[in-house]
């Protein structure tokens, strides 16, 4: 394969961080040859999880979402989508490409949108152990009401990774929206934190999202035992768990954006996964 | 009159026939680089089903740092990721006390292979002692020293939890056949005994001193170090072995650093099997009657193009004290002692 020279003394971005701390390396445009990535994972015969959770009136959603993943997501690879409803009849027939495939999965729904958001952690967790440990080599979680508007590659994969949540990644950690009550298992002092992860865009190895979603999973029911609710419910659990497991790779807001909230600032390159506009009283009921 | 044509020609044949063999013995003993016996080891050996020690990471407790900045001002001098998402590792891409308190709990043993053959033994002493200084500090270290001479290596005095291993193995007339062995060397040795008793293993050159710390940031599937001579340079002028004989060769347009031979290491089990590719290339050129440029160092080049390390690092880590440090490298951890080649190598 013919590809151009890395440079040892030009960095690929000099605008951004690019390495966690920690040895993370932050995916941004510019900073990945998406070829030799794919020859590698290809290697590999890599498949894909890729879970979504529409219940209730977020099936009108996995049209566009699925669509877009035909186009965008893991293309060259194989991919399961794996679509938790409430509503099995009414998943939409989107055509899907070759080594591309669908499972339904029918689960109860919830009153509150709060718990149908926190549950998906429970669901996760358990069907990870039943049947994605048995059945592909990653797990993507993503929220249904988005679109993909660019490349989301292999690039992307690894034992654990988050994302950095868009309204956050030029704050500083006290104004991060953690838990910040103690009685709460998501609590985080203000003096700690590395930065605030986005509940809608998470994955990784699938023994690494099945310790993830667990854990998680348990701390909601420990703190519903305790009578609070974390203040932006499993994403605050999330942001607790990233914290002392550090995630081996972490994704820049290009994936998990808002345009409509934020526009098109010149430090994001590509716009890869946003959000569907949507009329949050109608859909939340 | 025929039949006395067709006796000389077959005559003549004959005699071109038997000068032209004679002619080719003798060139053939020039073209040929003088190998010394080879055998062929065992190829069971190198495809053995090794039960590898196996470590799951830990939740880090709890620890004070500063917040990282995601929008950098100050531009970082050196490319701090390769284009396959491996961290190259220089002074201020990690924090120390991070990665130590994510490493430490897991109670990790890193073992280290290093060769003192024939006069290398002076260089033992400097090595060894430097490393207990510098090498993995707080960790399990177990140094596997193979020489031909147990006698000549001296007594260090290592810290707690740091073990010595002295392997005896056989010296070499040529200095690049000792060179090119290790490869072979380091494989059996993985069977035989490392694999059971180190979760990562370095594979270091002798003849060099550690100056500042090497610790977890280095730590890795597979990891390579970049070689202080050519990270400045193209690929085209990076001493790759040339000749497509050969199982090293590289072509112009194929590359992505030049790594040094004198450090590589990763997880056992990478190790034992990258260890293996490069000796089965190192053998198919003596089949082929060809040495590689730059001995096994070509071959592990060859090999990292097609397996990527999945950590690199920088050449603070791989330095030569001859050249002068640039501003780009702050802290020169690992680098060459000054030494004399003709009397080392006589």
């Amino acid at each position: 394969m013919v590809y151009a020279q890395p440079k040892v003394l030009t960095p690929s971005r000099n605008d951004v961080l690019v390495l966690t701390p920690w040895l993370a390396p932050i995916i941004w445009e510019g900073t990945f040859n998406i070829d030799i990535l794919n020859e590698q994972f290809r290697l590999q015969n890599t498949t894909v999880g890729l879970t979504v959770f529409a219940i209730k009136k977020y099936v009108v959603f996995l049209k566009l979402f699925l669509e877009s993943a035909e186009q965008r997501f893991m293309v060259g690879h194989k991919v399961t989508y794996y679509v938790f409803t409430d509503r099995p009849a009414d998943v939409p027939q989107v055509p899907l490409g070759a080594g591309r495939k669908l499972v339904v999965l029918t689960v109860r729904n919830y009153t509150r949108w709060q718990d149908v958001s926190m549950h998906r952690m429970e669901m996760i967790s358990r069907f990870s152990e039943q049947r994605f440990l048995h059945e592909v080599d990653y797990l993507v979680c993503a929220d249904v009401d988005m679109k993909f508007s660019d490349h989301v590659g292999v690039e992307i994969l690894s034992a654990l990774f988050g994302t950095l949540h868009p309204g956050f990644y030029s704050s500083s950690r006290e104004a991060f929206t953690y838990e910040r009550r103690l009685k709460s298992q998501a609590y985080i002092p203000r003096d700690e934190g590395d930065f605030y992860y986005a509940g809608g865009f998470f994955g990784g190895s699938v023994v690494e999202v099945h310790r993830l979603t667990k854990a998680c999973h348990q701390a909601m029911v420990e703190d519903k035992a305790n009578g609070i609710e974390a203040v932006w419910h499993d994403e605050s659990h999330l942001n607790k768990y990233l914290l002392y497991h550090k995630p081996t790779k972490v994704l820049s807001p290009e994936y998990v954006w808002d345009q409509k909230l934020l526009g098109w600032p010149s430090i994001m390159k590509k716009l890869r996964y946003v959000a569907v506009p949507k009329n949050h009283q109608a859909i939340r009921n | 009159m025929a039949r006395r044509r067709l006796a000389l020609g077959l005559a003549f044949c004959l005699l071109a026939s038997t000068s032209l063999w004679f002619l080719w013995g003798y060139v053939e003993d020039l073209l040929l680089v003088s190998y010394l016996p080879y055998y062929l080891p065992c190829p069971a050996l190198f495809n053995m089903k090794l039960q590898f020690r196996q470590k799951s990471f830990q939740p880090v407790t709890k620890l004070q740092y500063p917040q990282p900045m995601l929008l950098e001002h100050r531009p970082t001098e050196l490319l701090t990721l390769t284009p396959w998402l491996a961290p190259i590792i220089s002074e201020g891409t990690f924090n120390p006390e991070l990665l130590q308190n994510m490493y430490q709990p897991l109670n990790l043993t890193i073992g280290v292979t290093v060769f003192a053959v024939g006069k290398y033994t002076c260089f033992i002493r400097p090595f060894l002692e430097s490393a207990e200084k510098f090498f993995m500090r707080g960790y399990q270290v177990h140094y596997y020293l193979f020489t031909h001479n147990p006698a000549a290596v001296p007594r260090v005095l290592l810290g707690p939890g740091r073990l010595l291993s002295i392997i005896p193995i056989q010296g070499h007339s040529q200095w690049e056949e000792i060179s090119m062995r290790r490869m072979e060397t380091i494989n059996k040795h993985i069977a035989n005994r490392a694999h059971q008793e180190v979760d990562y293993l370095f594979c270091l050159d002798v003849d060099m001193v550690f100056h500042n710390p090497w610790g977890p940031e280095t730590l890795g599937d597979l990891v390579a170090a970049i070689h202080p001579g050519y990270f400045a340079v193209s690929r085209q002028q990076f001493p790759y072995e040339r000749r497509q004989l050969s199982a090293a060769f590289v072509a112009d347009n194929e590359g992505d650093f030049y790594y040094g031979g004198a450090v590589f290491g990763g997880r056992v089990a990478r190790v034992y099997e990258f260890t293996r590719g490069c000796h089965m290339g190192i053998l198919a050129d003596k089949a082929n009657g060809i040495m590689a440029a730059w001995q096994e160092e070509s071959h592990l080049n060859r090999h990292f193009i097609w397996h990527k390390p999945s950590k690199v690092l920088s050449p603070e880590y791989l330095w030569d004290d001859r050249k002068p440090q640039p501003p780009s490298l702050k802290l020169i951890r690992f680098s060459t002692v000054e030494k004399d080649n003709s009397w080392l190598r006589s």
